[in-house]
């Protein structure tokens, strides 16, 4: 029996010098925080370690299985690593981080059993647009023909692309369908118009600023084709006469005029205007001091790489109004008939004369609209250069940019390993452990008491 | 559309130690062969450097890491390390010991260029991957020694206890496996008497063949009722096994009363085993209260 009681007091002994032994083993203050980091950018891991008396404290790259540094003595050779010491924390700088940097970094102090704990490094890239793997810069396709372009990039994360127009049509995927905005890395265009002529934007974002963006041109290529709005002008004698017609051609038309198989050059007698937009052009034609030998037939032809085509308008003569008052004079008695019919004659031909000026205008108008709405495009196609800039078109654009920027911070969940051991978790107040130090010896009498 | 930026799935901690243990298998495709052995360090082909090595429980282990190179190129001491791929515990840095276990030892000569760790009193859990590690300008080379800690195992076959009639034979057959180098000698004893000795009886007869598989047999012709008793059969190396044989006259009641004795010793030496657990629950259990 009293062995027995000498063999527990010396246990219990024992237990009460291992614990206050314990309260004062080195212990992580707190774990080491996930850091975020642009390539190229410096990064700092801070492992901080209360108590930590005599021992050491090291640093491990895991995911290369490297030791970067023991205590302050920078193990690897890597120059990039270093590391200082300030008020209990060992900060570990990474400078100029790589992306084989990435990766779990382990903080560990050598304690027997040792104690450890990792935090994530995450290197992130910002988007680079592939210009090998993408279409090129300028692209050419047939009308009603199927066309999809490229566009790739790396990063990390993996970027993201979208797909928009400069000058903020939308884009017609999918069976037609219209979208303003396009996500995918291809952009199938099936049955291509004319109309979807102009500049693409293939833009990659990751969240890593800055966003890219590639600038393609897509040329849709046709025969031409003319249309005459108005196939028959009347005009008198030494009068000027202006006809028109309007054409669409891509690639760039040659367009001229063409009288009794003579082509019409400009000249005194001729002058000869065009207006051209993006893939139209409006072509006129105005003859001065019309004569006899002015009316007939004249022809507007449109002639590119890929076909030909004309146009054709008639101008014939219109009678003046003078030659009825000649008849007057040369008979009395019918003159009173005379002066009735003449009149009424007069009121039609100012009637048509009006009518013939209306349309006019009318033909203008719908014309000139046309011309302001493709003059936008016309201006941005005729830039050739294409390049990768960071400056996105529009403010819809820029404030996705801002926005996305502020989500695009990553969240990465704390991780902490400890080996062989739970962290000691007890205050390290002195009247705790006198506390503790008593309730043993209390508990040891009760103990004893059972016996 | 908002504009959101594609997450990549980022290693949960099950992920990580996955790596980690991958790391073990894919290490020895770090050997960077392409350094120039004129500019950086590199791992000498030798006979020493051995990538198994396999140590007896409780024996002494010596992984070997010959490093060529070193004067060349004025490699810093602290560049050569020993790492424990288990926990990835850092063992040493150069001829300077990190961790504080004590069974821990760096032999290593100045001038030479070769770091020996030498593990003493080698437990079961020191079984795995070491890596001897060297710093380069590109990051690093390693040499893998995965050392192996065998426990040699004796036992005795049959089950643990022997019947046999007076006049018959008793023959016991002792193994011994799984020892690194086979044991010169196995001892028999008898209640805890050496019997190898004992030549004042000539029909006991003790045969031992060693081998990979170390067998010996214990033939006792003839045996009396003072033959009974515990045998137990055991090398320098390992645990010794017993058996218990009973010699009767052909009377069961005897047998059955030393079985009774038996169990009796056996309930002591639970009843013993169970006190050190309560005390250090109590302990347990106070802490407990207090904290609460």
């Amino acid at each position: 029996s009293r062995f027995t009681n000498r063999r527990i007091m010396f246990l219990i002994y024992m237990t009460n010098l291992v614990t206050h032994v314990m309260m004062d083993e080195p212990r992580f203050a707190q774990p080491i925080p996930n850091v975020t980091v642009a390539v190229g950018r410096d990064a700092n891991l801070p492992c901080v370690v209360e108590h930590l008396g005599g021992y050491k404290v090291a640093w491990i790259h895991i995911d290369r299985q490297m030791i970067l540094t023991i205590h302050r003595h920078v193990i690897s050779r890597i120059p990039r690593y270093s590391i200082t010491y300030t008020d209990n924390t060992w900060l570990l700088h990474v400078n100029q981080a790589h992306q084989d940097d990435r990766g779990y970094y382990m903080c560990q102090v050598n304690t027997n059993p040792m104690i450890s704990q990792v935090g994530y490094l995450q290197v992130v890239v910002p988007p680079n647009i592939l210009d090998i793997e993408s279409t090129p810069s300028s692209v050419a396709v047939r009308e009603n023909q199927n066309i999809n372009m490229t566009c790739r990039a790396d990063g990390f994360p993996a970027p993201k692309i979208i797909w928009r127009r400069e000058d903020g049509e939308e884009i017609a995927v999918e069976k037609k369908k219209k979208v303003l905005v396009y996500d995918a890395d291809v952009l199938p265009l099936t049955k291509v118009s004319r109309n979807e002529m102009g500049a693409y934007l293939c833009i990659a974002t990751n969240g890593v600023p800055p966003s890219v963006s590639k600038r393609i041109i897509l040329d849709v290529e046709f025969s031409p084709m003319i249309w005459v709005p108005n196939q028959l002008v009347g005009a008198p004698s030494g009068t000027d006469v202006t006809i028109d017609c309007h054409t669409e051609a891509h690639p760039k038309a040659i367009i001229y005029w063409v009288y009794n198989s003579v082509m019409v050059l400009p000249s005194k007698k001729y002058k000869t205007d065009y207006t051209e937009n993006s893939y139209r052009a409006h072509m006129k034609l105005t003859i001065r001091n019309l004569q006899y030998g002015d009316f007939g037939n004249y022809r507007c032809i449109s002639k590119n790489s890929l076909g030909e085509t004309e146009g054709s308008i008639r101008v014939y003569e219109i009678p003046l109004p003078s030659t009825p008052s000649k008849q007057v004079t040369h008979t009395t008695v019918e003159s009173r008939e005379n002066n009735i019919i003449p009149s009424s004659r007069n009121d039609t031909t100012k009637s048509l004369q009006t009518d013939v000026g209306y349309a006019m205008k009318n033909d203008l108008y719908p014309g000139s609209a046309s011309s302001s709405s493709s003059g936008g495009s016309s201006s941005a196609a005729s830039s050739s250069s294409s390049m990768q800039t960071s400056a996105l078109p529009g403010g819809v654009a820029g404030n996705s940019l801002s926005s996305m920027g502020s989500k695009g911070s990553l969240a990465i969940g704390k991780s902490t390993f400890y080996t062989e051991r739970p962290p000691n978790e007890y205050a390290a107040s002195s009247v705790a452990g006198l506390l503790l130090h008593r309730a043993l010896l209390f508990g040891s009498g009760i103990y004893l008491t059972l016996l | 559309t908002t504009l959101e930026p594609d997450q990549k799935s980022i290693l949960t901690d099950n992920d990580w130690k996955k790596l980690w243990m991958r790391g073990g298998i894919n290490g020895d495709s770090k050997l960077d062969n392409n350094l120039d052995s004129s500019d950086s360090p590199m791992f000498e082909d030798s006979e020493l450097m051995a990538h198994n090595t396999t140590v007896q429980l409780g024996g002494t282990a010596f992984l070997v890491c010959k490093v060529s190179g070193v004067d060349r190129v004025g490699v810093n001491w602290n560049q050569i390390s020993w790492i424990r791929r288990r926990d990835w515990h850092i063992l040493s840095s150069g001829a300077q010991l990190y961790t504080n276990d004590e069974r821990f030892a760096i032999l290593h000569t100045p001038g030479s260029n070769m770091w020996t760790l030498q593990i003493k009193f080698v437990q079961r859990r020191d079984h795995g991957m070491y890596e001897c590690q060297v710093s380069t300008p590109t990051g690093i080379i390693s040499h893998f020694v995965n050392l192996q800690v065998v426990v040699p195992e004796a036992f005795i076959l049959g089950s643990g206890e022997l019947h046999v009639d007076m006049g018959s034979t008793i023959n016991l057959v002792c193994i011994i496996e799984k020892s690194p180098t086979p044991p010169q000698y196995v001892y028999w004893q008898k209640n805890d008497r050496l019997i190898n000795y004992v030549d004042s009886r000539r029909d006991i007869t003790i045969e031992t063949t060693p081998g990979p598989r170390t067998q010996s047999r214990l033939i006792i012709r003839e045996p009396q009722v003072t033959d009974s008793g515990n045998y137990t059969c055991s090398a320098s190396n390992t645990e010794p096994a017993s058996i218990y044989v009973f010699v009767s006259k052909g009377d069961n009641m005897a047998a059955i009363s030393r079985r009774k004795t038996s169990s009796a010793d056996r309930l002591t030496h639970i009843f013993r085993s169970m006190l050190a657990p309560c005390l250090l629950l109590n302990t347990v259990v106070v802490r407990h209260i207090f904290l609460t």
